[in-house]
This record gives C-alpha cells, sequence and structure tokens, in this order.
C-alpha cells in the first residue's frame, strides 16, 4: 500500500492497513514512545484515569481497548494500567481487540460484541461516526504544541481582514484538550463559532439492546451523568430515527432519551441523526449542526454554507472532507509548528474532477461491487439494499462484498468487477490510491452517475445523507425535479438498450441494459399478471452479463485433460515460509 | 444557379453513372474555396438569394473572418453537358449530378481532407501557379492515390501572371509545365495496377487552366473547339497540338516539334500563341483601354457582355469579358464529368482499399457493382453539426443499396468485429438528408453512389463507422489520417460546478472532429488533443463558446510522452505476491524502433493476425526466436499497443490459470508506467519463470494481479528506461536570404535539419527538418519573426524519438518529473525496492 504516492489530496485512508507489517517490525518502540507521547506522562496521554472512574461508575464489566497501529506499543501496559487499577471486587476482564475489521477510527463494535463486551475504549484518531450497540470512550490523544495566544493573534488578524465574515473552527482531535480554551476567547464573539465534540467519552446504554440483540429498533437510553461529558449539552434533537425505528420520532422526551429527560438534560446527542442531515436541516431546530461528527452551535448567521472554515492541525482525512464537502467555502489551515494561518492549497479542483471522472466510470460499468466497510455505521444496511436496487434499475449486475479491511489483492481477486462502490465510515469514504486495479467509487458518485443527477458541485461523502436520495424511486417521471434531463450523448437502439458515449474509453458503451423493454414488458404483464416471467427474465440478463465476461477469458476453470498429460513422479517441494524459503538461499 | 425541386434532383440521384463525386484539395490558400464558390454561382442546385463574393462554402464566421477553410463542407451541383459535345463512356444522359467537396488546405486540418476523400471518386486538385505544387499539395495528392481517387488539375491565380506578374507567355507555359510535372511526380509512381495510370496531362484534357477569382478558366478542348475547323483538324488530336514542344509554322502551314520555322525564324509555341496570346491579348487591350482592339477581338471570339456591364473598366472588365469569353465553371465541369469516373466505376477497384471483409461476399460484391439491390452499405466519414446544439448529422457515402427513412440499420462502430456485439448497435434511421452548403434538404431515401446526412445515428459513433442491413457485413476500413494529436491542454472549468457542461462539451467536440482527441484521464483531468496548434486553438475555441458555453482554464500545451526501454533488464525482476506463495520472474527488453511503428499501424502485424502467420512473419523479417514469437501473450495498451509480453517459461504449472489475470496487469502497467504514467511503448516483456501455490485459492487474481503490475514495472525500471518525444516533419519554404534565420530558429528549438533544396525553377529554397513536438509551441511565429514573415513552415507529426534514459540523463529525468508534478504523482520517480524483491 505504501507504494501508492502522497495524492493530491490526503485521501490516505487505508495507508496502515494489513499487508505491511513486515516494515514495521523493526520500529524502535523506544523512539515512537516519545513521539507520540510528545511530553505528556502515560497516564495523562490515555487518559487512564477517566477510563477507570468511568468504568467503576458504570460498572463495565467486560472492557475492550481499540488502538490503531501506530499506538499497539501500548496496549499491554495500558490493559495492565487499567486492570490493575480498578479494585478486584468489580471482577473487570480487560482485553484489546486485535486486527480491527475497518477501519481504525471507526469502533468496532462487531468484534467487540463477538466478544460481549460491554464497554469499548476507543484510541487515536476517530471519524466520530456513530455507533449504538456498546458504550464507548473515546480518547484521541493529545499533543503539546498548540498554543492559545499565538493561534488567536493569527485569527484575529484573519479576522480583521474579512469584517463581517463568518468563521467556525475545527481542529485535529489531538487539540481537543485546547478546545475549551479556544472557546473562552471566542465567547462573545458572535462570528466565530468553536465546534465541538460532545461525544467525547459518548456512554449510553442500550438496555434494549442486551435483551433483544437482533432487535433493530431499540431504543437508547441514556445513563450516563454528566461529568465524563466535559461540555453542557442542550441538544435538542428531535430525530430520534438514529436508534433505528422512527417510532420514537419526534418525541425526544421519551424513549429513547428517557433518562435525560429525567435529568433535565438532553443528552441525546448518542442519537446521532443530526449527522445525516447536515446540511438539509430540515428541523425546527436548526440552532446547531454536525459536521464530521462535530457539533456546530450557530449563534447568528445559521447557514453553514455562509461560514469560512478554520482548521487546526495537519492534513488529515477530517481535513479532506470538509474541502470536497464544503468546496465552494473558504477553508483556512493553521500550520501549528509555523504559526500560520493560510488558506488551504490543496487542489481541491483537481480532486473533485478525479471523483467526477470515478462516477463517469460508474455509468460505463455493467458489473459493480458493493463493499462494505462499516458494520456499526448507521444505516449501512438500508445503504446497501438501496445501492443494490439503484444497480438494477440501471441495468447493471451488483455484488456485495464483505472483505474486512480493504486491501488491493482482496479487491484483486474479482476481475470481473468493472467497478466497486464502498459504504464505509464518512473518513474512509474516498479511496484514491492508484494500486487499486480498479476503482472504487463513493455512494453519492454513483448516485449521482446512475441517476444522471446533474452534479451541482455538491460533494458528500457521508452516505447516511446520500440515503435519502439513494431510496428515491428511480423512476422516470417528468415531473420529478431532481431528476434532470436526459444527458444529449445518451441514447437508445432498437432493442432498447441504453448506451452512452464515455469520455473515458472514447466509445460509445452501454449504459444500462435493456432497461426499457424491460419496463414495457412490465406493463404489459401487469395486466396479464405473469409477474414470475419477468423476475426470471431479469435474471437472465444479469447472468448474461457475466457469461459475456467469461467467455473473454482463456481459462475457464478446472481443466482435467485426463490422459492429455503425462504422468510424472512428485518431486520434494519447497520448506519453510513462503517470505523465505529454505531453498532460497541455496539458490543465491 | 439552377432551380431544381428535391423530386428532380433525387431523380438524378438514381443515375450512378451521371454522378460524380469530387473533393477540391490543395495546399492552404490556393483558392480551392474561391474556385468551388465560382462553380456553385453556376450550377449549384438550391437557388440562394444572396450571391456575389459571399463565400458560400465558408459556413463559420471564424472561416470568413481568418479566410481559411476550417472545416470540409459539401454541396451538389446540376451540371448539363453542351448537347454536342461527346457524352462520356457509359453514360446515359447529358445531365450530371455533382457532389462536390471543398477541404481545407492547412496542414493541422488534413483530417477533413481524408475525411472528404474517402466518400468522394475524383479530386480536382487546385494549384497556385505562382507558387507551385507545395507541401501540403504533395501530402493530399499521395492520400488520394492511395485511396484511389482519381485526380485532375487546374492551375489557379493565372490571373496574377498577366496583370500582376506579366510573365511573358512562354515563361508561364514553363512554369504551368512545372506545376505539371511535379503532380506527375508525385502521383505517377504507384504501383498500383487495378488502379491504372492517373497522371494529368493538358493534352488529355486533365489539366485546366485560369482563375477562380475571376471566374475564367479552360481546358485544351475549348482552343481546340475554336481552332478546329480553322486548322481542318479534329479537336482530340489539335489538343494534343495545342501542349509540349509543338509549334506552328505559318509559312509553311505546317505544325512541327521544331522551335525554328522552315525559314529559320523563331516560332512560338503553339500553347502559347493559340491559347495564350489572345488572352494575353484581350487582357492588355483592356488594361491599355484600347477600346477599337477590345471590340474587335470580342466580335472574333463571339463575346457579348450583359447591358449591366457595359460601364466597368479595367480589373473588373477583364474580369467580365474573361468570364463571358471562358466560363470557368463549364470548363471544369465539363473536365469533372468526362475524366473523373462516376461511382459505378470507380467503386469496381476502390471496394479492395475499402472493405475489410473477404471480396466475394454480398457485401463486396454490392459495392463493387454499386447495386442499389444490394445490402446496404454506407461509410460515415465525419459528423456535422446541426442546428440542434449537440447533434450532428452522419455524413458519409453509401456505397451500395439504398438508405431509408426509417429503415433499421446495423451501425458498426470502429471495434465491431464481425460476429461480436462490441460496438455495434441496432437502429432505425430517422432521416436522410441532402447536405447543402450550410443549407440540407430532407429527401425520402438515398440510393447508393451518393454523398448523404442521415439523422439519428450520430450518438452511437464517435466519429465515423459503417453502416449496413446485412449481417455478415465487416467494416468499411478505418480511414488513416496524415496527423495525428500530439500537441495537448488539459481543460477545467473556472467554476468546478460546470464540470458537468465540460463533459458534455468536450463529447461535442469529440465528434465534431475527425481528429481532435477528448479524453479524461485518470487523474481527473480532461485532455483535448489535436493536431497542431492553430487546430487545438480552433477546438478550444470551439469547446468554449459553442460546445460547452462555459468559462475554461486551459493548462499550456503539453505533448504526450511514451516510456520505453534501451537496453535488455540489468538483472533478472523477481516480484512476490503479497502472501508471498507466488513468484515471477521478468525481464524486459526493447522492441526496434521498425517493429513498434508496424505494429502501431497496425499493418503487417498486428494482435489481430494469426499467431503462425505472425510468427513466422517475426522470425522472418524481424529476427526473432519464432518459438518467443508463437508465444506472445498480448499486446497492449489497448490490446493492441506496441509492447509485447511474451511468455518464455518452460513447463511451469498453472500457467494458463494465472495468463488471463498477468495480461490485465500488463494491461494496466503499459498504459500507466512506471516512470512517469505515461504509456509505454516499444517494451517487450519476457516472463521467465513463475512459482505458484500449488493450491488455487492462493494463486487468484488479488495475488497475481498486483504482482504481475510489480515485476512488469521492476523491468521497465532495470532495462534502462528512456522517454520517448514526438517529433514533426517541419517542412519551410523561404526565400534564400531568409535560411539563415530559420537555422538559428532551429538550432534554439532542438530541430535537425535533414535536407534543403531549392525548388525547380522559384526563387524559394524548401527546408525539411525534425522538430521535437515539445519545441513547436510559439515555433510559427518564431520563425516568421526571425525571417521578416518569408517563411513558411509546416508540421506533421513524424515519429517518435528518446529524450536519454531517465535517471541518467538531465533532459529526460527533468521531464519525467515534470510530467509527474502534473498528474499529482509523488514527486520522485519509484524506486526499484518497491517493485523488485530479492529471493
Ligand atoms: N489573384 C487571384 N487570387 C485568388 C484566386 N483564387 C483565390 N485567390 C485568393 O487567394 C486567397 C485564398 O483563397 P481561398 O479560396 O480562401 O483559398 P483556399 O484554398 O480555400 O484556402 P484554405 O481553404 O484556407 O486552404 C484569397 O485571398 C483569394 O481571394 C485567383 O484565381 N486569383
Ligand atoms: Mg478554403
Amino acid at each position: 500500500m505504501s507504494a501508492a504516492p502522497p495524492p493530491s489530496i490526503y485521501t490516505e485512508s487505508f495507508s496502515t492497513s494489513s499487508n505491511n507489517t513486515t516494515e514495521s517490525e523493526s520500529i524502535n518502540v523506544e523512539e515512537t514512545r516519545e513521539n507520540i507521547l510528545s511530553g505528556f506522562s502515560f497516564e495523562e496521554y490515555f487518559q487512564v484515569s477517566e477510563s477507570i472512574s468511568v468504568i467503576i461508575k458504570n460498572n463495565f464489566k467486560k472492557i475492550a481497548l481499540q488502538l490503531p497501529d501506530y499506538l499497539l506499543w501500548a496496549s499491554s501496559e495500558l490493559s495492565n494500567k487499567i486492570q490493575n487499577s480498578v479494585p478486584l471486587e468489580y471482577g473487570i476482564k480487560v482485553f484489546i481487540l486485535g486486527d480491527t475489521s475497518y477501519g481504525s477510527c471507526c469502533v468496532d463494535e462487531v468484534t467487540s460484541s463477538h466478544l460481549k463486551s460491554d464497554f469499548i475504549i476507543h484510541y487515536g484518531h476517530s471519524c466520530l461516526s456513530p455507533s449504538s450497540k456498546i458504550p464507548v470512550q473515546y480518547v484521541f490523544g493529545k499533543k503539546k504544541n498548540f498554543n492559545v495566544d499565538k493561534f488567536s493573534i493569527e485569527l484575529n488578524k484573519l479576522v480583521e481582514s474579512k469584517k463581517e465574515e463568518n468563521f467556525v473552527i475545527f481542529y485535529d482531535l489531538l487539540y481537543h484538550h485546547n478546545r475549551d480554551s479556544i472557546e473562552n476567547l471566542y465567547k462573545n464573539n458572535d462570528n466565530i463559532i468553536v465546534t465541538n465534540i460532545n461525544n467525547f467519552n459518548n456512554i449510553y446504554l442500550n438496555n434494549s439492546f442486551k435483551n433483544n440483540k437482533l432487535n433493530e429498533t431499540q431504543n437508547c437510553n441514556n445513563n450516563y451523568n454528566n461529568d465524563c461529558c466535559g461540555s453542557d449539552n442542550n441538544n435538542n434533537n428531535n430525530d430520534s430515527g438514529c436508534c433505528g425505528g422512527n417510532n420514537n420520532n419526534n418525541n425526544n422526551n421519551s424513549g429513547c432519551c428517557q433518562s435525560q429527560s429525567q435529568q433535565q438534560q438532553q443528552q441525546n446527542d448518542c442519537c446521532q441523526q443530526k449527522l445525516n442531515n447536515e446540511i438539509n436541516n430540515e428541523n425546527d431546530n436548526n440552532n446547531e449542526e454536525l459536521i464530521s461528527g462535530r457539533k456546530i452551535e450557530f449563534k447568528n448567521e445559521k447557514d453553514i454554507k455562509k461560514f469560512n472554515f478554520i482548521w487546526i492541525g495537519e492534513e488529515s482525512l477530517t481535513l479532506t472532507n470538509l474541502l470536497m464537502n464544503f468546496n465552494q467555502q473558504m477553508v483556512y489551515r493553521y500550520y501549528i509548528d509555523d504559526n500560520k494561518l493560510l488558506q488551504e492549497t490543496l487542489p481541491r479542483n483537481k480532486s473533485l474532477m478525479r471523483r467526477y471522472h470515478i462516477s463517469e466510470k460508474c455509468k460505463d460499468a455493467s458489473i459493480i461491487g458493493i463493499v462494505v466497510s462499516t458494520l456499526s455505521v448507521q444505516k449501512y444496511s438500508e445503504t446497501i439494499d438501496g445501492l443494490k436496487k439503484l444497480i438494477i434499475a440501471s441495468g447493471k449486475k451488483p455484488y456485495v462484498f464483505v472483505v474486512g479491511r480493504l486491501n488491493v489483492p482482496k479487491l484483486a481477486n474479482f476481475s470481473e468487477i468493472d467497478i466497486y462502490v464502498i459504504v464505509a465510515c464518512h473518513e474512509n469514504t474516498m479511496v484514491d490510491s492508484k494500486d487499486f486495479y480498479k476503482p472504487i467509487a463513493t455512494p453519492f458518485e454513483l448516485n449521482l452517475s446512475l441517476r444522471n443527477e446533474k452534479w451541482t458541485g455538491e460533494y458528500i461523502t457521508d452516505f447516511g445523507r446520500v440515503f435519502p436520495k439513494l431510496i428515491k424511486d428511480l423512476s422516470f417521471d417528468e415531473d420529478d425535479e431532481n431528476k434532470c434531463e436526459i444527458p444529449e450523448d445518451q441514447v437508445e437502439d432498437d432493442q432498447g438498450n441504453i448506451h452512452h458515449f464515455s469520455l473515458v474509453t472514447g466509445r460509445i458503451v452501454i449504459q444500462n441494459k435493456n432497461q426499457s423493454t424491460l419496463q414495457q414488458q412490465q406493463q404489459q404483464q401487469q395486466t396479464q399478471q405473469s409477474g414470475d416471467l419477468i423476475s426470471v427474465n431479469n435474471q437472465f440478463k444479469q447472468v448474461s452479463l457475466v457469461g459475456e465476461h467469461l467467455s473473454n477469458k482463456t481459462y475457464k476453470g478446472l481443466d482435467m485433460r485426463i490422459g492429455e498429460t503425462p504422468v510424472t513422479t512428485a518431486i520434494e517441494g519447497m520448506s519453510g515460509i513462503p517470505k523465505n524459503y529454505n531453498t532460497d538461499k541455496n539458490n543465491l | 444557379m439552377v432551380n431544381f425541386t428535391i423530386d428532380q434532383i433525387r431523380a438524378i440521384m438514381d443515375r450512378r453513372e451521371n454522378i460524380r463525386n469530387m473533393s477540391v484539395i490543395a495546399h492552404v490558400d490556393h483558392g480551392k474555396t474561391t474556385l468551388s464558390d465560382s462553380l456553385i454561382q453556376r450550377a449549384g442546385i438550391i437557388a440562394d438569394k444572396v450571391s456575389g463574393d459571399m463565400r458560400y462554402m465558408s459556413c463559420r464566421a471564424d472561416e470568413q473572418e481568418r479566410g481559411i477553410t476550417i472545416k470540409s463542407s459539401s454541396v451538389s451541383l446540376h451540371f448539363e453537358m453542351p448537347k454536342e459535345d461527346k457524352l462520356p463512356a457509359g453514360c446515359t444522359s447529358h445531365e450530371f449530378l455533382i457532389n462536390l467537396i471543398d477541404s481545407p488546405g492547412h496542414v493541422d486540418f488534413s483530417s477533413e481532407v481524408t475525411a472528404a476523400l474517402r466518400v468522394t471518386d475524383g479530386a480536382l486538385v487546385v494549384i497556385d501557379c505562382v507558387e507551385g505544387v507545395c507541401v501540403q499539395t504533395e501530402t493530399v495528392l499521395r492520400q488520394a492515390v492511395a485511396e484511389r481517387i482519381k485526380p485532375v488539375l487546374f492551375v489557379n491565380k493565372v490571373d496574377r501572371f498577366l496583370l500582376e506578374l506579366q510573365l511573358n507567355t512562354e515563361e508561364a507555359y514553363l512554369s504551368f509545365r512545372r506545376a505539371i510535372e511535379s503532380v506527375n511526380v508525385i502521383v505517377g509512381n504507384t504501383e498500383d495496377k487495378e488502379f491504372g495510370d492517373v497522371t494529368v496531362s493538358p493534352e488529355k484534357g486533365t489539366v485546366a487552366f485560369g482563375s477562380g477569382l475571376h471566374g475564367w478558366g479552360f481546358t485544351l478542348g475549348r482552343f481546340a473547339k475554336l481552332y478546329a475547323a480553322k486548322f481542318g483538324v479534329p479537336e482530340d488530336k489539335l489538343m494534343g497540338r495545342l501542349w509540349g514542344d509543338s509549334y506552328f509554322d505559318a509559312t509553311a502551314k505546317k505544325w512541327t516539334s521544331n522551335p525554328q520555322s522552315a525559314d529559320g525564324k523563331a516560332l512560338p509555341r503553339a500553347f502559347c500563341q493559340f491559347v495564350l496570346e489572345p488572352i494575353y491579348q484581350l487582357t492588355r487591350a483592356i488594361v491599355d483601354e484600347d477600346a477599337v482592339k477590345l471590340e474587335k477581338m470580342m466580335k472574333t471570339l463571339q463575346i457579348t457582355l450583359a447591358p449591366e456591364d457595359a460601364e466597368i473598366k479595367g480589373k473588373q472588365l477583364v474580369k467580365a469579358v474573361m468570364r463571358k469569353f471562358l466560363p470557368a465553371a463549364d470548363a471544369i465541369l465539363s473536365m469533372i464529368v468526362t475524366h473523373l469516373p462516376s461511382p459505378l466505376v470507380a467503386q469496381k477497384y476502390r471496394c479492395a482499399n475499402l472493405y475489410e471483409g473477404p471480396m466475394d461476399d454480398e457485401c463486396a460484391v454490392a459495392i463493387q457493382k454499386c447495386d442499389p439491390n444490394g445490402p446496404l452499405m454506407m461509410y460515415v466519414s465525419k459528423m456535422v453539426p446541426t442546428s440542434d446544439k449537440g447533434r450532428f448529422y452522419a455524413f458519409g457515402r453509401v456505397f451500395s443499396g439504398i438508405i431509408r427513412t426509417g429503415q433499421k440499420v446495423r451501425i458498426m462502430g470502429v471495434n465491431y468485429v464481425p460476429g461480436k456485439k462490441d460496438d455495434l448497435f441496432l437502429k432505425s434511421i430517422q432521416r436522410t438528408v441532402l447536405m447543402m452548403g450550410r443549407k440540407t434538404e430532407q429527401i425520402e431515401d438515398c440510393p447508393c453512389g451518393n454523398i448523404v446526412g442521415l439523422v439519428g445515428v450520430d450518438q452511437f459513433l464517435v466519429k465515423s463507422g459503417t453502416i449496413t442491413t446485412s449481417e455478415v457485413a465487416h467494416n468499411i476500413r478505418v480511414m488513416k489520417f496524415s496527423v495525428s494529436p500530439v500537441v495537448r491542454v488539459a481543460v477545467e472549468p473556472k467554476n468546478p460546478s460546470d464540470l458537468p457542461k465540460l463533459v458534455e462539451g468536450l463529447k461535442r467536440l469529440a465528434k465534431s472532429d475527425p481528429c481532435v482527441l477528448c479524453y479524461s484521464e485518470e487523474s481527473g483531468e480532461h485532455i483535448v488533443a489535436g493536431a497542431g496548434e492553430l487546430h487545438l486553438e480552433i477546438c478550444l475555441k470551439d469547446l468554449a463558446e459553442d460546445h460547452a458555453g462555459i468559462e475554461i482554464k486551459t493548462t499550456d500545451p503539453v505533448v504526450s510522452f511514451r516510456e520505453s526501454v534501451s537496453e535488455e533488464s540489468s538483472i533478472m525482476c523477481l516480484s512476490k505476491s503479497p502472501n508471498k506463495h507466488n513468484r515471477l520472474f521478468m525481464k524486459a527488453s526493447p522492441i526496434s524502433m521498425e517493429l513498434q511503428d508496424l505494429i502501431e499501424a497496425g499493418s503487417d502485424i498486428s494482435s489481430k493476425d494469426d499467431p503462425k502467420a505472425r510468427a513466422n512473419y517475426l522470425a522472418d523479417n524481424h529476427e526473432w526466436d519464432k518459438n518467443d514469437a508463437m508465444n506472445i501473450w498480448s499486446f497492449g495498451p489497448e490490446g493492441n499497443g506496441a509492447n509485447l509480453l511474451v511468455n518464455v517459461t518452460k513447463g511451469v504449472q498453472y500457467l494458463n490459470e494465472i495468463k488471463d489475470s498477468f495480461v490485465g496487469a500488463f494491461q494496466w502497467a503499459t498504459k500507466e508506467g512506471v516512470v512517469c504514467d505515461e504509456n509505454m511503448r516499444g517494451i517487450r516483456f519476457n516472463l521467465y519463470d513463475v512459482t505458484l501455490h500449488t493450491d488455487a485459492i492462493h494463486r487468484g487474481g488479488g495475488q497475481i494481479i498486483p504482482t504481475a503490475r510489480r515485476v512488469l514495472y521492476a523491468a521497465e525500471l532495470t532495462a534502462s528506461p528512456t522517454l520517448l518525444e514526438p517529433i514533426y516533419l517541419v517542412e519551410i519554404t523561404a526565400p534564400e536570404n531568409a535560411i539563415g534565420g530559420i537555422y538559428s530558429v532551429l538550432n534554439r528549438r532542438r530541430g535537425i535539419v535533414i535536407g534543403e533544396e531549392r525548388r525547380i525553377g522559384s526563387p524559394l529554397f524548401s527546408v525539411k527538418a525534425h522538430l521535437p513536438v515539445l519545441e513547436s509551441f510559439g515555433f510559427t511565429a518564431d520563425l516568421r519573426s526571425h525571417t521578416a514573415g518569408q517563411a513558411f513552415p509546416q508540421c506533421v507529426f513524424d515519429h517518435w524519438a528518446s529524450i536519454g534514459v531517465v535517471n541518467k540523463d538531465k533532459k529526460a529525468t527533468e521531464v519525467a518529473l515534470a510530467t509527474r508534478k502534473r498528474k499529482g504523482l509523488a514527486p520522485e520517480i519509484p524506486d526499484l525496492d518497491k517493485f523488485h524483491e530479492k529471493l
């Protein structure tokens, strides 16, 4: 994976994934430790005491520690510390989660629930994607190099030059511990907002989960008391749909957030539904928004499109995400070490153009692989279903892949697939590495291209926000306003196949196999009530897509060729480990 | 102009023997459009209210502004031969339908000429008598002959000899003869037996002289007719005497080939005396305002001026008188109908050149006979924009059968392979139209032998293709352009949200021009590539203003490079699969430049060949080991490029299972080379050995594809990788005193002079040089400013040449790094360690 050059815009989401463990062997643990702790003590950095008090308070028993690769060196020390610091009578059991299933930024609820743990401590960078099944404590880590005063001088300069404009400050999670001091400086400035992360130590227990694991419509009862949560919470969230079912809708004081109403505190930030509505804020309450898992409490100006963005920290996926999702807005980045606040110069347009290119490729594809890269982000299964339906309705063939952590060899195994679409947390949604044999699109891109929707410059990495569009009927209704007119290069032949001119291949390619004939048949046969026939028909066509592919292969499967090959005696093969067989040395 | 109803025209279209399809071709500015206009004025079928100096054939505003043709355009003419003239062989009536296509003369638009030649059977070659045969004249002539298009010649701008340069008649004759000889040198040395003799000569009537601008012109036949009675010699015999070393001894009343009369006086050449002299005298009489002489001459020549011309004087009068005396249209049109072949005649010998399939299948037979009852075979050679934005008429020639509105046809793109479904579309024809300059007329159907426009098939073809009703039909051969799109720019919208509009615009642009290349790269960059600076400029202007209608940012022109190798890999490269169970061993080595070119031309050797025949060919002609040649797994990129994957392993188990994966990786790697992501060219990859895990699950595509790509990259890196750059062949014409300036400009731009010669009979020199395309931006302007505007270059892509070894030679490394930067790749060329593993 590391063969990939740093892309034009930071998207190395899976850079630390599996394969190259060989290279990490040589890492000097002492040095790493020094570098990472950067002056904090081990306890401070990993917020050990906070974890312990939460465990004791909530009487958690089985505690799972999830560490990203770069923190693995600390795992045993951490688990020992926690295990030994909680009095024996609590009977806790601490364990370390091994290879995580997906991106290390996502809470690995699946593995944890296999282990029946009731509490996860997630270390390192997080995408802050909502997780709903098991309570989580986030420990982001810390860095000391940020100086609030220096920063404010720079920011004031900028604000001065742009009077009347609004600013919203985002920061790398490593600087979360500095957040309150920044907030203090700008508390009274109506034009500057500091984002907050109020699900830090996002702990809520799902009682119903314990009772009925399969019940998707759980209620989340927040029995968490607020001393862990650094901030006062006034999230008046009407969207309790996050809790799976919509039965609690518009009822924020009951069901899902019962305990909160008792506490006179609307602690339903657990219900991250807001995340799915970042922009289309249809709620009555538009005083706040969630962007990249961060909450923005609006002061005067309530339209996020009218803000300038400030980012504190290094290049990161979060920044990339902001740049892509808010590609019309100014984004400034504070370079901590240089103490400079500069307009972010990452080539956004290039990146958008590249993504658009991938979206165009979706049209050319006839077989599309849906790669499931999360089993915890909300609505993932609905999204997969939506994608499947959309792909089928477009006359293409979908396959669903659950490959765990994404890597090049895994996806290269399926040469029939023309393009993949990934269902992952918003930070891992854009996979830009050139090493993948076939490109990987996002649900947003797939939806855009298969529906022929007009791209307005908008970009959405969060599939939760794409979802409402996705489930819209793929109707060819004239009056549907979001449906743009048929592109001029799209054309239907006498057999009802739809073709278009692809700039990617420079050819006229089939885009939509026989869709309208299918529809026609459907209409005809609706009266004749022979629906079975259609599905058979449909099935047949999809099979034929794959069949065409097979016919182009030279190797079509095992071929016994009995009697055609001479019989030979067995000889001794190689032995040892493949990386370096015992016999290799002799060859040298 | 003749005014016809569509029904009348349609009726003529059925008489195949009375149809002539021809293009007007020449060097830039030699007067094609002016001449075509004068023909239209005389014989255009549809009356056009606006007439006069209006350039009928220039439809585009920029063509009118620049006075240069950019797109070819077609028009139908009706010509009625004088009743007393002898009908050409096989013709049944005196009425002819002439479909004329005016083509551009600038090299950058050569592809338009190619597209025009494809649908016509004859060519009217226009030559400026002052400039003579120029570079582009030569290029288009060669192309015409290669397509089996018969030429006739029009020596143009003769008025300049008379009025401006005041050459005497003998000088004029000599310069005519030179022009004709130069043409015959070019067309004469074809060894194409089936096609026959295509040289032109005045005495055969295949050369006309005149002035397109003034609307006069003649063939020797015109004068032969005039003098036949007087000399009592039959016309065709007399024609022969009016050209060449032929003199008339008036005292002896004898024709002789001796320039001296019997009594020793110098004789004027017959051509000068009988042909040029009357013209000269007439002109002189007008210019000198010698009214008496003029009137006398007009009387003997039976010229009567129209009443409205009574008042005019000087040049205008010359024009009016000459037009009456020697109407250009009559001379040229009758030369065309007499000497250019009808479709019926031409398709007999053109078929073998046109059709890819066997010469005895139903389509070939029908084409050869130009059979309206045979299966439909039509070739679409280009797209002509309609008034409906983004939609095009598919413009082409019906070679057999009849195409009609509503007919169900098979549309076959260039990638169609008989029996397969790729690039094949079934569709009904929406409408058929006649193309008339900037106008169109709807017709119900169109029989073979004619040129027609189709509505409703444009979206199934990228630029060109075959339309047929026969299920066994093969494609009509794709056109070979003399230019290639080597100059590229990346375009992006000022406003990113205009991307969809840009993409739509690029798709339109791609269709509207036979040669332009529009595509999007993996990096998301949108590329427009053209044949030269002017071509690109016009394309980008069209893109911004018409096709996309948005503001566009354009990068500086860039050149596409090719990655190649110069030696065999220094080591045996090894890559192991991610699970380490599979090992691939490979070396790369260079393919000879000659073979690379052959593969790219696709003529002598291609991926489609029968492997055995190919192996024999390679062994016999290119010193390949026959065994190796039998084991070529693949050509790449795109399945047909000039890189070869050769399996030289011996007895490797399961090898057949990984072949597909390996070939996939090979296509991928040759498309995006390791040095700077450019296409590879001329690399032979030899797969020496493979160790595979015995368990199929551990040697799947996932293990093989990325590994194969890595080992290919390692092989490239270890074989002294080079970069190839495209090189133009430039031909510069200039007077002697400008030569110094030319050399210094060429020197500064890494140009290499390969030849310099004086143009026979002119003060001009022509310099030939190789110039890297990379250095060609602004070359024309630079050259002009260094030669006081006297030098005119013409650049055509010629070949690829190495810039040097990457990571060793400075220039090559610089170029590689710059390309990486532009593409947003990691700034360094990747290390071998990333791809090659030690045992
Ligand atoms: N003196 C003279 N000038 C002519 C004659 N024919 C054309 N010209 C001039 O030559 C110039 C070029 O004429 P065009 O007809 O545009 O030439 P063209 O071959 O169509 O040029 P391209 O299409 O750009 O290759 C114009 O300025 C004409 O007026 C002629 O017979 N005599
Ligand atoms: Mg012209």
